[in-house]
């Protein structure tokens, strides 16, 4: 198994490396493989951009992600403007599901409500929030509604995870109860997790994923 | 290597599982492992989708979109509108660098030029772009100029390989001359394939990364 000092050495490089950040206050740790980022970055985009970034790297299990992202004044912009710039932005990432989605701002952290009938309409949501500029924070507390009747969605699941290039379907199990799918077993990377959890949102009636995969190193 | 036949199978299941696409007058063809998609997408968005949806495909080489975007009068935007919300979306993606581009648009057709220091700003410029309403063709004409030349670009970018979850860096070869590097070797995924590009354009000084890999799944 990888040391948790080169673990942190290539988290460091890796942060280093992607011109996306500024890592100048970024400082990192790692104990058993989860990485803990601590400091500053300098908008929220960044802040997930180092999270992304940590997940590529060889060894990392876990990342708690603890950046602050001060105000800083020449993002500065008032609450009434970024959600009229949050509604601009989530109307042209979710032309139908935007309607159901409610925005609030406060001191430029975002929370978002509402349902949608997917979760891929939950993360575009975020996605389309998060670049936006004076965003300190974003809160996604919008539920799943499916509306498509479930099939067999374990079979479905299998079935996807089955003909995807990258998931090892004889590692992954799929167990459903209701509208909730339980992810178990292991995978190579969080390239992996993602794919496999993505996956599952993608079958129909589906309400809830609870990723209970772990990353063998 | 799978079989044409599994994998046009699997491409159709895949297309039919996105729900961010309506597969109804999408068509797949296999040969060889190259898919070629042909028929009719709602819009660009859900154009680019279908190509996703293959790639994530085990025994798939390679991609041929030739998906064309289905005319619907309903949804005919004007070009002034094209432009006005294309402009909208590249400066709330891009806040730091929006005005160093040019947008054209003729007919629904984008064209984005002007040069930027990152391919990371090439590429979110054409995600940004993508969502707005209308649009039928992205041509991406922005070229990446690097202010920084720094550095051992092969080696930065063989540390990456090195120490990425996804890359195998024993069957990635790294060739660079001068500014321009070329990948060659075999990945496993098209997650593979994109990690290592995306390794390959955070090097300093990188004009153009050229692709000579080729996608062979290690399941099957």
């Amino acid at each position: 198994m990888k040391s948790d000092d080169d673990i942190k050495r290539d988290v460091d490089n890796e942060l280093n490396w992607n011109p996306e950040i500024d890592s100048t206050d970024i400082a990192t740790k790692a104990t058993s493989g989860t990485v803990t980022l601590s400091g500053f970055a300098r908008n929220f985009y960044e802040k997930h951009q180092a999270e992304v970034s940590v997940k590529r790297v060889a060894g990392v299990v876990a990342v708690a992600n603890d950046l602050a992202v001060p105000p800083k004044h020449s993002d500065r912009i008032s609450d009434p403007e970024l959600a009229r710039e949050a509604v601009i932005a989530l109307k042209m990432e979710l032309p139908v599901s935007w309607q159901n989605i409610k925005i609030m701002v406060h001191d430029g952290r975002v929370v978002l409500e509402g349902t949608v009938e997917w979760q891929f309409s939950r993360e575009r949501a975020v996605t389309a929030i998060r670049r936006l500029r004076g965003v300190l924070d974003v809160r996604n507390s919008i539920q799943v509604k499916p509306v498509l009747v479930a099939g067999d969605v374990k079979a479905d699941i299998e079935a996807a995870f089955k003909r995807n290039a990258v998931i090892d379907a004889n590692q992954v199990a799929v167990e459903v109860r209701g509208p909730e799918v339980t992810l178990r077993g292991e995978v190579r990377s969080w390239a992996e997790r993602d794919q496999a959890y993505q996956t599952a949102w993608s079958a129909p009636g589906v309400m809830n994923v609870v990723d209970e995969l772990t990353i063998r190193t | 290597m799978r079989l044409d036949n599994d994998i046009q199978h699997d491409v159709e299941a895949e297309l039919k599982w996105n729900p961010e696409i309506d597969s109804t007058d999408i068509a797949a063809k296999v040969t060889n492992g190259a898919v070629a998609l042909y028929g009719l997408a709602r819009n660009h968005h859900e154009k680019h989708q279908a190509e996703l949806s293959v790639k994530r495909v085990a025994g798939v080489g390679a991609v041929a979109n030739d998906l064309a975007i289905r005319p619907n009068a309903a949804d005919k935007v004007s070009d002034p509108d094209i432009a006005r919300d294309a402009l909208k979306a590249l400066k709330q993606e891009l806040p730091a660098t929006w005005d160093k581009l040019r947008l054209m648009v003729r007919d629904g057709r984008v064209v984005i030029e002007g040069a930027v220091n990152w391919q990371y700003v090439r590429t979110r410029a054409e995600e940004a772009v993508r969502r707005v309403p209308g649009i039928v063709d992205i041509r991406n004409s922005i070229h990446v100029q690097p202010a920084i030349l720094d550095g051992d670009i092969k080696y930065g970018i063989e540390a990456a390989f090195h120490r990425s979850a996804v890359v195998d860096c024993d069957h990635i070869l790294v060739e660079v001359l001068g500014s321009e590097v070329t990948l060659s070797g075999k990945v496993r995924s098209w997650v593979e394939r994109d990690e290592a590009h995306q390794a390959a354009w955070s090097a300093p000084g990188v004009t153009s990364v050229v692709d000579a890999l080729t996608v062979r799944s290690s399941k099957y």
